[in-house]
C-alpha cells in the first residue's frame, strides 16, 4: 500500500470514528441526558463474569488472620439465585477469587487489566508473560502461533491444549491437533494457563499444559465500545462490540476487522464475528450460546531465507508472494450449566466447528535443472543450495476439518466427616473428520490445478475423568484423579501419486489408541503462603497421517508419553507483592518432535525417543504504589523461566532439543496517574536456542540450520483516558528498539521476527446505565 | 463550545496529526529486485530466458539458453559487449558442449549437420540475431546453420 493512500485511509477512518463519536456525544445532550460522572470506570470492553477475573489482591499477614487454602470449601454453597447471573462456562482455574490458590500446580491467570495495559496486536505478545511458555508468530499478523510449553516442541502449538471456554480450537483436536486458527486476542477478557496435574481434566494433550481462552462475556447492563487503530506497516484494526440485557437474557456482539501489509510484504486480512446470549432455563439452570465466525486471507511462504540473502538484507521481502493460505472457521456451542442440588452440578457442552483451509504454495527447488523455466531464481547461484529456483507452479493444499463434540462435567461436593471432597466427574465424545485434496497448479496464483492426493480421514474419541479435590483439613488439599482415551483412527486415501502419475486408489487403514492418564495433585498451607506439587502421567495421541501410512500401513509413530512431576510455592509476603516459583521435571519415553534439516519437510515428524526436561519457573509482582501509599499505580512484574531440554539416548544423547531455549525472562512496568496518563514498559528475553536435535552452531548454506542468537525485545505504550468521555488515546511501539533478530529457521530457512511497528489507537467506551 | 466539547476537538485533532504521521512514517521500501536474483522472461513463444537484477531493477531479457547456477550467470551486458572469450568459438563455431562457445552463444545439435555455437532469435529479428552465414530464425527460435 502506498503512502499516500495509506495516509487517505486512515484520515477516513479517523473522520468515521470521530464523526460517530461527536454524534453520540451529541445525541445525549439532545435527549436531556445529564453529563456523565467524572468516575467513569476504566474502559472495558464488558464486564467479567461472575466473581472476579484477577487472582486475589494479597492480604497483609500482620493484619488480617490466616486462612487455609481449603477453608471455604467447608462454607455453605452459594445461593440458587445466584446461578441465573452466573455465566455457563467451563474454566481450567476457576472463576472464585482463590481458584489459583488451589491449583496444585503452576497455574497463571491474565486478566481483563494486563490485556488493557498491554494493548496486545496478538495472542503471542500475552502467552509470552506466562513463566514456561514460549510463543513463535510464524506471519506479521500472528495468523499462526507455534506455542511450546517448557522446551516441548512447539511447532502449530500441537502438544499444547488449547481450549476457548472449555472448548478444543485445534482443527482435529485427536487427529491432526494443529493450530492453524489463532485465536484473535480481542475476542478475549481473559486467559488461563495451567500445568501440571491440573490437565487431567481435561485433554487429549497432557503433556504440559492447558491454555484456556475466555471470551467476552455479556454484560448485565446496555454497553458498547468503539476501537480502531493504525500503524506502519498499512496496519489497521477496528472493532465494535455491543451487549445488553434482554429481560433475563443477556447478550454480546463483536466484529472485528484487521488488516496489514505486513513486515516483508506478507499482507494479511482477518475478520472476527462473535456472538454470545445467555439465558435462564429453569431456576436452577443457565444456557451460554455462543456463534462464531472466522477469517483469514493471508500471504503466507513456507520458504525462509538463505543464509546469505539475510546476510545481505536481513529485511528482505518474502521470497513467494504468491503464496497465499485463506481459512474460514464456524463455530457454534452451548453450554448449559444445571444445579440440581446446592452439591449437585452438571455443565454441558456441545459444540461443533468447522474449519475450511486452502493454502497455495508456489512450487520451488534448490536443484536446479537445465532446460527448466523458472519463474524467478533469488540467492546466490554459484554456491550449491546457495539459491532457490522458483517455478510458475505451485501446490494446493485444500483441506476440511470438522469437529463435533458433547462433554457433561459433573461437579459433587459432599463430606465424609470432616473431609470435604469436590469430585469432578464426566466425558466426552467427539467425532471429528478431515477431507485432504492436494492439486498441482498450472500457475503460482491458481487455486485450481490437477487433483495429485486425496484422501479422508476420521478420529471418534471416548473420554472419561474422575477427579476427587480432598480437603483433609483447611490447609491442606490432596487432588487425585484419572482419565481415559479412547480414539479411534480411520484413514482412507483416494488418489495418489504411483509411478510418477497420479491414480485412483482405496487405500484404507485404521488404528487404535489407548492413554490412561493418572495424576495426583497437592496444595499444603495458607492463601498467603502455600506449596504445591504433583505428578501425572503426559499423553498425547499421535497424528493420524503419522501413525498409519499414506498405504494403509499402521507406523511406528506412537502417542507421546512423559513423566511429570511438579513442586512449587506461591506467596504473598505483603498486600503489595507476590511471589511465585515452580520446580518440574519431565520424562519423555517417546516425544514426537519435527526433523529439522534440509531434506526434511514442515510435516516430518519423526520419534525423538527419550528426552528430559527439568527447569524452574518463577515470577514476581510488586505494586510500588500499595507499598508506599501512591496515588499513582507503579506496578512492575517479572517472570524467568529455565528450562533444560535434553535427549536421554542415541546419537543426540545429552544434546537440547531444537528451539527449546535454556533462559527466558520477561518483565513490565505499569504506570497509572489518576489524571488518565498510563503507560507499559514490557521487555523480554530469549536466550539462545538450537534447531536441529545435532546441535549445530554454524549456520548452513540454506539458513535452515544454525544456532539462533539471544534476543531482547522491548515494547512500549503510552495512553491518556479521558473519563468525561469514555475516550481512551493509546500510542503503542512494539520492538522499540528495532531489534533485528531470527526467530526460527524452519520450515524452509530463516525467519526475521517482526520489525518495530507503531500504532496509534482510540477507543470509546460506553455504558448505558450511567447515562441514565 | 464548552469546555468538554473541546478538550475532545483537541484530542481528535491530535490524532488526526498521529494517523498522518504514522501513515508516512518511514518503512522498509522493498527493492523490485536484489542483486543475484534472476526473473524468467519469455524470449519467443517456445524459448525463455532470464534477466538480471541490478540496482534494484531487473535488465533486458538474455536469451542464450543458459540456466543461471548450472551455466554461468546469464548477465545481459556480456551477451552484447562484443568482447570475444579467449578460446571460444563465436557465431555459428563448431562445438561439442556450452562452454565452448562464447558468452551469448550456446551449443546447438543441428540434425545432419552437427553441433554449432548459435543464439535465440526471433522471426522478426532474425536479420540481426542471424547474420550470414546463418540462413535465418528456425521455428524453434534458434539460428539455424548454414
Amino acid at each position: 500500500m502506498s503512502t499516500r493512500r495509506l495516509t487517505r485511509t486512515t484520515i477516513a477512518i479517523a473522520i468515521v470514528a470521530a464523526g460517530f463519536l461527536l454524534e453520540m456525544e451529541r445525541h445525549a445532550h439532545a435527549q436531556g441526558a445529564p453529563p456523565p460522572p467524572s468516575d467513569i470506570p476504566p474502559p472495558t470492553d464488558v464486564p467479567p463474569a461472575s466473581g472476579p477475573q484477577d487472582a486475589p489482591p494479597p492480604t497483609d499477614q500482620a493484619s488480617a488472620p490466616t486462612t487455609g487454602v481449603a477453608a471455604d470449601d467447608a462454607a455453605p454453597p452459594p445461593s440458587k439465585k445466584a446461578a441465573r447471573d452466573d455465566v455457563a462456562e467451563v474454566r481450567v482455574i476457576g472463576s472464585k477469587a482463590d481458584s489459583l490458590q488451589k491449583t496444585p500446580g503452576s497455574g497463571t491467570i491474565i486478566s481483563q487489566k494486563d490485556l488493557q495495559r498491554a494493548q496486545p496486536v496478538d495472542t503471542a505478545e500475552m502467552l509470552r508473560r506466562v513463566p514456561g511458555v514460549q510463543v513463535r508468530q510464524e506471519y506479521g499478523g500472528g495468523n499462526r502461533i507455534d506455542i511450546s510449553i517448557r522446551g516441548l516442541e512447539g511447532g502449530r502449538s500441537r502438544r499444547v491444549l488449547l481450549l476457548e471456554d472449555g472448548i478444543p480450537v485445534s482443527i482435529n483436536p485427536y487427529s491432526e491437533p494443529d493450530m492453524y486458527y489463532a485465536p484473535v486476542i480481542e475476542r478475549y477478557r481473559g486467559i488461563e494457563v495451567v500445568k501440571g496435574s491440573g490437565n487431567i481434566l481435561f485433554g487429549p494433550q497432557t503433556l504440559a499444559g492447558t491454555i484456556n481462552f475466555l471470551t467476552l462475556a455479556p454484560p448485565d447492563t446496555q454497553r458498547a465500545a468503539v476501537d480502531v487503530d493504525v500503524g506502519t506497516y498499512g496496519y489497521v484494526r477496528g472493532y465494535a462490540n455491543y451487549g445488553d440485557r434482554l429481560g433475563d437474557a443477556r447478550y454480546v456482539v463483536q466484529v472485528l476487522h484487521r488488516r496489514g501489509d505486513g513486515f516483508r510484504d506478507l499482507a494479511f486480512d482477518s475478520t472476527d464475528i462473535l456472538g454470545k446470549l445467555a439465558v435462564p432455563t429453569g431456576a436452577d439452570g443457565t444456557a451460554m450460546i455462543k456463534i462464531g465466525y472466522h477469517r483469514d486471507d493471508a500471504a503466507s511462504d513456507d520458504i525462509g531465507l538463505t543464509a546469505a540473502m539475510y546476510a545481505a538484507e536481513p529485511r528482505r521481502r518474502a521470497l513467494s508472494p504468491a503464496s497465499h493460505l485463506v481459512l474460514d472457521r464456524y463455530d457454534l456451542s452451548v453450554t448449559h450449566e444445571q444445579r440440581f442440588t446446592d452439591h449437585v452440578k452438571l455443565k454441558t457442552l456441545a459444540y461443533a466447528y468447522r474449519t475450511d483451509r486452502i493454502w497455495r504454495r508456489q512450487d520451488y527447488t534448490r536443484s536446479p535443472s537445465r532446460g527448466e523455466g523458472y519463474a524467478y531464481v533469488a540467492g546466490d547461484t554459484n554456491t550449491p543450495g546457495g539459491a532457490i529456483f522458483f517455478r510458475d507452479a505451485n501446490t494446493v493444499l485444500d483441506r476440511t476439518y470438522d469437529v463435533m463434540g458433547l462433554e457433561p462435567r459433573f461437579e459433587i461436593k459432599v463430606r465424609t466427616g470432616p473431609v470435604a471432597h469436590t469430585i469432578d466427574t464426566g466425558g466426552r465424545v467427539l467425532r471429528e473428520t478431515a477431507a485432504y485434496e492436494q492439486r498441482s497448479g498450472g500457475y503460482a496464483e491458481t487455486y485450481a490445478g490437477s487433483l495429485d492426493f486425496e484422501e479422508k480421514h476420521s478420529g471418534t474419541a471416548f473420554a472419561a475423568y474422575l477427579q476427587d479435590k480432598i480437603a483433609f483439613a483447611d490447609n491442606l488439599i490432596v487432588t487425585p484423579g484419572i482419565r481415559v482415551e479412547h480414539l479411534e483412527f480411520n484413514r482412507v486415501v483416494l488418489r495418489q501419486l504411483e509411478g510418477g502419475s497420479p491414480k485412483d486408489v482405496f487405500v484404507e487403514g485404521k488404528k487404535t489408541i489407548n492413554g490412561i492418564v493418572p495424576g495426583i495433585g497437592m496444595v499444603y498451607g495458607t492463601k498467603q503462603l502455600n506449596v504445591f506439587g504433583g505428578l501425572h502421567v503426559g499423553f498425547a495421541p499421535p497424528r493420524v497421517t503419522s501413525s498409519i501410512s499414506a498405504r494403509g500401513i499402521s507406523s511406528d509413530v506412537g502417542a507421546d508419553k512423559s513423566l511429570n512431576y511438579e513442586l512449587g510455592t506461591r506467596t504473598m509476603p505483603s498486600k503489595w507483592s507476590r511471589l511465585e516459583a515452580t520446580g518440574f521435571l519431565s520424562n519423555f519415553s517417546n516425544q514426537v518432535i519435527v526433523a529439522t534439516g534440509p531434506a526434511a519437510g514442515e510435516n516430518n515428524l519423526t520419534d525423538a525417543g527419550s528426552t528430559n526436561l527439568y527447569g524452574i519457573e518463577s515470577a514476581g509482582l510488586v505494586s510500588f504504589d500499595k507499598a508506599l501509599k501512591w496515588p499513582t499505580v507503579v506496578e512492575v512484574g517479572a517472570r524467568y523461566t529455565f528450562s533444560r531440554a535434553t535427549f536421554r539416548h542415541g546419537p543426540n544423547a545429552g544434546n537440547l532439543l531444537p528451539y527449546a531455549p535454556l533462559h527466558n525472562f520477561n518483565a513490565n512496568l505499569d504506570v497509572e496517574h489518576p489524571s488518565g496518563f498510563g503507560g507499559q514498559v514490557a521487555y523480554s528475553f530469549t536466550g539462545a536456542q538450537y534447531t536441529d536435535a545435532a546441535n549445530n552452531v554454524a549456520e548452513d548454506v540454506t539458513g535452515i540450520v544454525g544456532r539462533l542468537d539471544p534476543r531482547h525485545i522491548v515494547d512500549a505504550t503510552l495512553r491518556f483516558k479521558h473519563k468525561p468521555s469514555g475516550l481512551t488515546f493509546r500510542l503503542t511501539a512494539k520492538n522499540l528498539l528495532d531489534a533485528q533478530y531470527i526467530i526460527a529457521r524452519r520450515p524452509e530457512g530463516i525467519f526475521a521476527g517482526a520489525f518495530r511497528q507503531i500504532i496509534f489507537g482510540v477507543r470509546w467506551d460506553w455504558d448505558g446505565a450511567k447515562r441514565e | 463550545m464548552t469546555g468538554r466539547a473541546s478538550t475532545v476537538g483537541a484530542l481528535l485533532a491530535l490524532s488526526f496529526v498521529l494517523v498522518i504521521a504514522i501513515g508516512a512514517c518511514g518503512e522498509v521500501d522493498h527493492p523490485a529486485c536484489y542483486p543475484g536474483d534472476y526473473l524468467g522472461c519469455l524470449c519467443s513463444s517456445e524459448v525463455r530466458g532470464f534477466a538480471t537484477c541490478n540496482d534494484g531493477a531487473y535488465g533486458a531479457c538474455v536469451c542464450d539458453g543458459r540456466t543461471p547456477g548450472l551455466d554461468g550467470s546469464a548477465d545481459a551486458t556480456t551477451a552484447d559487449s562484443g568482447v570475444v572469450d579467449a578460446g571460444k568459438k563465436g557465431f555459428l563455431g563448431d562445438c561439442t558442449k556450452n562452454d565452448d562457445c562464447e558468452t551469448g552463444l550456446f551449443c546447438k545439435d543441428f540434425p545432419a549437420k552437427g553441433t554449432f555455437c548459435s543464439r535465440s532469435c526471433t522471426t522478426s529479428t532474425a536479420a540481426t540475431d542471424c547474420p550470414p552465414p546463418s540462413s535465418g530464425c528456425n521455428k524453434d527460435g534458434v539460428c539455424k546453420a548454414p
